[in-house]
């Protein structure tokens, strides 16, 4: 693997280097320890002082809510399509959210139908993804194989080294985002890598949370837990779903028509989370999951089950704690863990 | 191709549209752009679009063998079907698909076939019963049983009187409720299965139905010593994307729109949920 060290005051400039191409993307602050994805504007400040952002730039890939196509007319209709959109340059994702990212490439191009406008934008991305050297306090990409660093999924990896940043390059895409402005890198040392090697391992040890994942996971496969077990968890669980939208992973979604006119529609699509009620409620009012217990029970089956492991070749937590953060009935993935952990005690 | 075309239909005129009961109809469906409808194979579906309401799946209910049209027949239960059985011949609908598994027709060459259909499920079970027709020597007897809510409620009715007059086949019916026009049996569709002579080693029996009818159904062909693996139905989630993407028709680690939705019932005891 290429790698290059690139002073952080070039960022700037490095970044600039793709708008002519690129929308280009990068976290911005908000307020306190705030940050979001945000469109990098020329000259903006780029910082490097943040956990994670917000929601995940999940977001920018598999829209909150997006058009698939517009309609004019109903009953003798005409379908128009899209108009395509530049790719997406993203700076500073975090490596929980790259694993996120690739999970969803590969969850939205299997079983032999490829969802492109999914897909077409990761893989035409730029990823420039930012190792951790300092978790947060929900935190635990550590016990889920999604961080705090890469080995791959990104085009560029770029380690914190003061006021340089450690560049590793993890494609062609990233090769040529570095021959855009080649004068701003130069070729790391071997000192320089193990600065980063022992930020990683000094890092290790600064996690605030473990999780029982390998048991938890054992558990839901087999179904070794208890309708006792669910309902308690169920009557802690608010149902809002927010688990689900900032979860880098969840690929629910619902669709329907939105009129834009009288006679002009758009084929809207937006997210959805599987612990709404009206998730499986069928026109006739059937309801499979009617109970919030199973709702539950769907969701960390989604979620950590060996049979879904087996589809997609991994279990369905990155370790971001954006559940954590979000969950007011204390039922994060790494919380439900040690419930499940205390329950089979 | 647009960059979004797995989700992006084709569109399809009303060609013809067939009055089954005061709330179903049947859609004949062709032209402008459909070019698989000999393609599809029985117990499919298809993600039909009503423009400014949105898109929901629907099983293919006539035979591939006899597909002049692409035939779905809809009662109209919710927003979308309510809108749809306003439309009329020549509006346009969009399709997707076909989408899903198929019945197990290869497998269940040689045997013996029970189809037990409970109103509006006997769509389904049609687009098969017509492909063992017009492959008749593949299949050994073939028994139908049908039960509706009451006369008014059948589906079909032209066939189903062509039915009882073939010799191809055997079927029975009966209504929950009769009225004066009806002297066939009355009462739900499981009474008509009880003691019925079959040779469990070669029978296959298809059932579709609301889901309490299908207990009661499952129970009487297990009574018949049917093995399980020989007891086959559809199962039927709501469904928004049929392509195994928008996770709504989930259960367990099966997408039933790309695993199914043909299942037999020890596919289905295995699943992590039952449905």
């Amino acid at each position: 693997m290429d790698r290059l060290i690139l002073r952080k005051s070039d960022v700037q400039a490095f970044l600039e280097s793709f708008l002519a191409d690129y929308r280009v993307v990068a976290p911005r602050h908000i307020a306190g320890s705030d940050f979001v994805f945000d469109d990098y504007r020329p000259g903006q400040e780029v910082r490097f002082d943040f956990v994670n952002t917000l929601v995940p730039p999940k977001n920018l890939f598999f829209q909150a809510r997006e058009t698939l196509f517009q309609i004019s007319g109903t009953v003798h209709p005409t379908i128009l399509p899209k108009p395509s959109a530049k790719p997406l340059a993203v700076f500073g994702l975090r490596s929980c959210d790259a694993s996120g990212l690739a999970f969803l490439e590969r969850f939205f191009a299997q079983r032999g139908f490829e969802d492109d406008t999914v897909t077409a934008r990761i893989r035409s991305s730029l990823r420039m993804v930012l190792s951790c050297h300092t978790p947060g306090d929900n935190c635990f990409c550590v016990c889920c194989d999604g961080g705090p660093a890469l080995t791959s999924g990104f085009d560029l990896q770029l380690a914190d080294l003061g006021n340089r940043l450690l560049a590793e390059v993890g494609s062609e895409s990233g090769r040529a985002a570095v021959r855009r402005r080649p004068d701003l890198f130069s070729a790391a040392t071997d000192a320089d890598y193990s600065e980063k090697v022992r930020q990683l391992a000094a890092v290790d040890q600064t996690f605030n949370r473990r999780s029982y994942i390998s048991s938890g996971m054992k558990r839901i496969s087999l179904a070794r837990l208890t309708e006792e077990f669910w309902q308690d968890c169920a009557a802690d669980c608010r149902g809002c779903g927010g688990c689900c939208f900032v979860c880098p992973t969840c690929s629910c979604f619902s669709v329907t028509d939105k009129p834009d006119d009288e006679d002009h529609y758009r084929r809207e699509r937006w997210r959805d989370a599987c612990l709404y009620e009206g998730f499986t409620r069928e026109a006739s009012g059937h309801n499979p999951r009617a109970r919030k217990a199973e709702r539950l029970k769907r969701r960390f089956f989604h979620k950590l089950s060996y049979q879904y492991v087996e589809l997609m070749g991994r279990h369905g937590c990155v370790g971001c704690g954006r559940c954590v953060t979000t969950c007011m009935g204390k039922l994060g993935i790494p919380d439900f863990l040690a419930r499940v952990h205390d329950e089979c005690k | 191709m647009s960059a979004n075309s797995l989700y992006v239909p084709q569109l399809s005129r009303i060609e013809r549209i067939e009055r089954e009961t005061p709330d179903t109809r049947t859609y004949f469906l062709s032209g402008l752009g459909i070019d698989w409808r000999r393609d599809y194979r029985p117990g499919q579906f298809v993600e039909l679009s009503v423009f400014g309401i949105g898109e929901a799946p629907f099983c293919l209910s006539q035979s591939p063998s006899r597909a002049d049209y692409l035939e779905v027949t809809v009662r109209k239960t919710g927003t979308l079907t309510n809108r749809l059985n306003s439309y009329e011949p020549g509006d346009t609908v969009g399709l997707r698909g076909p989408f899903g598994n198929c019945f197990p027709f290869d497998r269940a060459k040689g045997k013996n076939l029970l189809f037990v259909g409970g109103g509006i499920g006997l769509p389904p079970l049609r687009s098969f019963i017509n492909y063992v027709l017009d492959h008749r020597q593949d299949y050994g007897e073939v028994r139908v049983f049908y039960g509706a809510r009451t006369p008014a409620d059948r589906v079909y009715k032209n066939e189903l009187a062509a039915w009882h007059d073939s010799d191809q086949l055997r079927l029975t019916e009966t209504v929950d409720q009769a009225d004066g026009s009806w002297n066939g049996h009355v009462g739900v569709v499981t009474r008509l299965l009880r003691g019925l002579e079959v040779d469990p080693e070669q029978t296959m029996a298809f059932t579709c139905g609301p889901p309490i009818m299908l207990k009661f159904v499952v129970a009487e062909l297990l009574a018949l010593k049917l093995a399980e693996r020989n007891i086959i139905t559809t199962l039927e989630r709501y469904m928004k994307c049929g392509v195994g993407k928008c996770g709504h028709c989930c259960v367990g680690h099966h997408y039933i729109c790309v695993d199914g939705p043909v299942y037999n019932f020890e596919q289905i005891r295995f699943l992590p949920e039952t449905p």
